[in-house]
């Protein structure tokens, strides 16, 4: 395992933490150029810790994620509930939560659709670990 | 002086929480998660503190990415359990302290510590599943909590997030605000998180015991080698999230130099992630 061993510059130290971070295998860095990128996806998911505006985006999704200013095609990974795509776009996963919540459904579904399992196949990888 | 008498780390995953408020603390799949709170619960009675400072990250209930304070602390009478997309928690409120809140403001701004000062603030399961976990019956069950609080916040979503050298420092500053304080009160250190995991993207699922076997190893003995492994690698080895493990280094820097391990655990896992809990004593 890597240790730091000698004072790094911060520029060095964010470039090593940048590159560690860059290899890892499906891992979106949540940096600021991530948080920038698709600013409207979480603050229409933050805007759900209420519950009048889950009410609200239940009666009508379309037109509560056009309040939010949501591109089309950001609407469209919503609509579908496509996880992955709304991380890869921007989508910090605990603000995209709350809009999981409201079909009443687990971070363990995130998780299985994001890895193209089913829930049963993602259960059991997830038990697995025990072994470990 | 106020004095520090343990610290108890753990994780705070939400549905920790779920399964306590539903009452299924004896199904199969957590039983042995709960049957492993046990002596944490009586280590913490024992030590009967006073005041519980509470190392935790907000998750999207009080921060958004519009205003992401790097550390915080708040100031406030009361903490109620905020709803954080499916409804709060049904917990007594939280009695906060904030004669005790701002001395520690005062002494950690004064050395150098430039926290942001909340004094309206809820709580969310970052802080409210651990407070259960130290305080409550098996399912959480409590009338009242036996403590007072002080949540201190540590950004953990928004990165760059705090050097892990950075974040036992904060503990070490925490722990001479403590000891300057007048009262005569007993304080508990709890801090909070992970252990391994990870929520984003195809590596969702991706725990590490090896990892964390190791951490929970070197936590008590050896803190400064853990704030030399540097923040990505924390990223690699426990997920993107479970680098939220910088907190239980907060929570190690406020206990002296030296500390007895009074009890750990550990259990793969709670939903996504690899649960770990230490207790531990100045020796």
């Amino acid at each position: 395992m890597t240790h730091e061993t000698q004072a790094l510059t911060p520029a060095e130290r964010i470039a090593r933490d940048k590159e560690i971070a860059a290899q890892l295998p499906g891992t979106y860095l949540f940096d600021g150029a991530r948080a920038r990128m698709n600013y409207a996806l979480n603050k229409m998911g933050m805007s759900l810790k209420h519950a009048a505006n889950r009410a609200a985006f239940a009666a009508d999704e379309e037109a509560y994620c056009r309040q939010y200013g949501l591109d089309e095609a950001t609407t469209a990974l919503v609509r579908a509930r496509d996880w992955l795509g709304m991380v890869q776009a921007g989508g910090n996963i605990f603000y995209i939560f709350k809009i999981a919540s409201i079909d009443h459904v687990t971070m363990q579904h995130l998780g299985a659709q994001q890895n193209s399992l089913t829930l049963e196949e993602f259960r059991a990888r997830l038990n697995a670990y025990r072994a470990t | 002086m106020a004095r520090i008498v343990g610290a108890m780390t753990t994780s705070h995953v939400p549905s920790i929480g779920i399964a306590m408020d539903t009452g299924i603390t004896h199904d199969p799949y957590w039983k042995p998660l709960f049957d492993g709170y046990a002596p944490a619960k009586d280590f913490v009675r024992d030590l009967a503190p006073d005041i519980t400072i509470v190392i935790y990250n907000d998750h999207g209930l009080e921060v958004f990415l519009d205003r992401v304070p790097t550390f915080g602390i708040a100031a406030a009478e009361r903490y109620e359990s905020g709803d954080e997309g499916w409804g709060p928690r049904r917990i007594p409120p939280f009695q906060g302290d904030p004669a005790f809140s701002w001395h520690l403001i005062e002494h950690l701004v004064a050395d150098e510590f430039d926290l942001s000062m909340f004094q309206e603030w809820q709580v969310d399961h970052g802080f409210s599943v651990p407070m259960s976990i130290a305080f409550g019956g098996r399912s959480g069950e409590i009338a009242a909590w036996p403590t007072r609080v002080v949540p201190v916040v540590v950004n953990t979503i928004q990165f760059p997030l705090p050097q892990p050298l950075r974040c036992f420092k904060l503990g070490q500053a925490i722990r001479r605000a403590v000891q300057a304080w007048p009262g005569d009160e007993r304080v508990l250190i709890l801090g909070t998180g992970g252990m391994s995991h990870q929520l984003q993207g195809e590596r969702a699922g991706f725990m590490h015991p090896p990892f964390d076997r190791m951490f929970l190893d070197m936590i008590g003995p050896d803190p400064e080698a853990l704030t030399r492994i540097p923040l990505g690698t924390y990223m690699k080895e426990a997920g993107h999230e479970g680098a939220e493990l910088i907190m239980w280094l907060v929570a190690r820097g406020a206990m002296g130099a030296h500390v007895r391990e009074v009890y750990k655990h550990y259990h793969v896992s709670a939903s996504l992630t690899a649960a770990g809990l230490g207790c531990y004593v100045e020796a």
